[in-house]
């Protein structure tokens, strides 16, 4: 029982901090959502609500 | 021989040290050379303390105090330098304070927990929202706000107000929203037992400012009616608002809601933080004074209730708005969320050190649970890493810009920018969008355009000079519009051609500049805008008024400097201090 609750709470802590380092990783390398502007528009707007 | 550390500074550095790593993998290469300019985020390298930044300006005064304060700090450390140093204590104070706010009598709280706290603070969905929006006083006023919290109930042990409640209420006025939030956290950190007026005297100084500027120009202090609406609290992806706002995010804005919001994470970020909270709620209920208790509550139930309305009833906010001068001022809704930000934090902790009793004996699993406690709001939130994925980066001026300021430095009145359209994505700003840098950068006055864009729907702005100037470029002809805008205190005319907006008409005058990026044009005739000495007398007193906090701390640490030499009083002061 206590190897099991001992290898979960790694696993629990080792995958945040895994998944911590691939979404950073991830993030980086995905295309921004609203950037750069589109500068042919008429007027930029500040923002969506869409 | 070495001198021992003082237990102090070793038990806080750890905590120090990951708040200042946080901020700077939050910035990444924003930290570079070059300005970041990012919606309202406009910073330039000498900005003028004229009359827009004092409050005297014609439209509605919307960076007031926090230009005037810009204009006198970048007279002494160069505008990008102060820009970054900002930014990076801004990110990095608030999680040291709001881990202070686990002591308990004096007690910091064990290691992990408070991390955990400083990265909850500092890594979150305010945080990347704020910063994509350029609300940079709001930030520093979210990093004051639990220092503000911890001398606000220190005061209650003592006579005297606490010298850094003194220094940080006007820190945390930097804006108008900023101001309420610093002066909901000081009365409910500090009401009661004769300390209330006092209390409410100290936030009524800090945010003077804007208040006596909001007055001064209350004919045109109302806002759109429509733009509650827009403005609201809102879901994030599938999400609902009200949900949202517990894990501090449902900003109106979806072009700056980060992408893990609005996806699935944005619902385990939720499941998480909600879960860890309400475990961390019991404990934290019991170990707590009463005082404490009902500080932190008090905030969190005024910013969820205010960020909610404006969700439930944006037609009553709006009609508030409408008719109410400066009450426009709580229309975005989660701007009102920074109030929230303590108590969620000290419940995560505390969620955390209540799940840490509980976990496996062996080192190995506590330290795992432990990294991965700290490390749960990155893995929740990885895009706000490295200027929110790279939306913020620096910027460098064209040259262009230095030339029109030296050009007009000795110019009679102010200046009309160019196409009267608010923002610009220009190319040497990676085309990120910013309010027009254009106005600030010249040192002087200026009128330009305040209409906001929604969705392709525009709000309408607030300076009636705006609406005089467009009148005077539908005039006939290019002698008569140049004599119009001169006849409404304006000496010149700035023209960015790569803007968006309709093509300014021909102005008469002399063409002093004439570059791809920028044209400008002098005009003859100019009737020099006279501000009212009743305006300048209240815009004087509410200047002292927000310098009073910090020059009564300032006196009052000389006293106890003096008092300490003399041997009058012990070196580490007496309480309240």
């Amino acid at each position: 029982m206590k190897i099991l609750t001992t290898f979960a709470a790694m696993v629990v802590g080792g995958g945040i901090a895994a998944g911590s380092m691939y979404g950073l990783l991830a993030s980086q390398t995905a295309a921004p959502a609203d950037s750069p502007t589109n500068v042919n528009a008429p007027e930029f707007d500040y923002g969506s609500n869409n | 021989m070495r001198a021992p550390r003082s237990p102090s500074v070793a038990r806080e550095a750890p905590v120090v040290v990951w708040a200042l790593a946080l901020a700077l993998l939050v910035l990444g290469p924003a930290l570079g050379p070059g300005f970041l300019l990012v919606r309202d985020m406009v910073w330039v390298p000498d900005l003028a303390l004229g009359a827009d930044a004092l409050g005297l300006g014609s439209g509605l005064p919307r960076a007031v105090p926090s230009d005037a304060v810009v204009a006198v700090l970048d007279e002494l450390v160069p505008g990008m330098l102060l820009q970054k140093a900002v930014l990076v204590l801004a990110l990095a104070a608030g999680g040291v304070g709001a881990a202070r706010l686990l002591e308990r009598n004096g007690e910091p709280a064990a290691l992990v927990v408070r991390l955990v706290a400083v990265t909850v603070y500092g890594w979150n969905a305010l945080v990347a929202e704020r910063l994509l929006m350029g609300a940079w006083p709001v930030l520093v006023g979210y990093a004051v706000l639990p220092w503000v919290l911890g001398a606000a109930l220190r005061w209650r042990t003592g006579d005297r107000v606490p010298r850094a409640l003194l220094v940080l209420v006007p820190l945390g006025c930097l804006s108008a929203s900023a101001g309420l939030a610093t002066a909901v956290a000081v009365l409910a950190g500090s009401a009661g037992k004769g300390r209330t007026a006092k209390a409410a005297l100290l936030v009524a100084a800090g945010n003077a400012p804007w208040l006596v500027a909001g007055l001064l120009h209350a004919s045109s202090a109302t806002s759109d009616a429509a733009a509650a609406e827009v403005f609201a609290l809102r879901g994030e992806g599938s999400v609902p608002a009200p949900l949202a706002a517990l894990t501090l995010g449902g900003i109106w804005n979806t072009a700056v809601q980060p992408g893990s919001r609005t996806g699935a994470l944005g619902w385990v970020a939720l499941v998480a933080l909600v879960a860890l909270a309400a475990v961390g709620a019991r404990p934290w209920w019991r170990r707590t004074p009463d005082r404490v208790r009902v500080a932190l509550v008090a905030c969190w139930a005024v910013g969820w209730s205010l960020a909610v309305l404006t969700w439930l009833a944006p037609g009553a906010v709006g009609w508030i708005a409408e008719h109410v001068p400066g009450a426009g001022v709580v229309r975005d809704g989660a701007r009102a969320l920074v109030l929230c930000a303590p108590l969620l934090v000290v419940l995560v902790a505390e969620g955390v050190r209540a799940l840490a009793s509980r976990a496996p004996r062996e080192r190995v699993a506590r330290v795992a649970l432990g990294v991965g406690a700290v490390l749960l709001p990155i893995a929740l939130l990885p895009d706000l890493a490295l200027g929110v994925a790279h939306r913020v980066e620096p910027a460098d001026y064209p040259a262009a810009y230095d030339e029109a300021r030296q050009l007009l430095e000795h110019r009679d009145g102010d200046v009309l920018v160019l196409p009267l359209s608010s923002y610009r994505a220009p190319d040497w700003n990676h085309r990120h969008l910013v309010l027009d840098p254009v106005g600030r950068y010249l040192g002087r006055d200026y009128v330009a355009s305040d209409v906001l864009v929604i969705d392709g729907v525009p709000l309408s702005g607030e300076d009636p000079r705006v609406q005089d100037a467009a009148r005077a470029l539908a005039e006939p002809t290019a002698q008569e519009r140049a004599a119009e805008l001169g006849r409404i205190g304006v000496g010149a005319v700035v023209i960015d051609p790569g803007a968006p907006g309709d093509p300014p008409p021909e102005i008469a005058g002399e063409s002093l500049l004439d570059r791809p990026d920028l044209r400008v044009i002098a005009l003859d005739d100019v009737d020099v805008r006279d501000i009212q000495t009743s305006w300048r007398l209240a815009m004087g007193l509410a200047w002292l008024a927000f310098l009073a906090p910090w020059a009564l701390a300032l006196l009052t640490g000389l006293r106890r400097l003096t008092r300490t030499r003399r041997g009058l009083e012990p070196a580490g002061g007496t309480p309240g201090d």
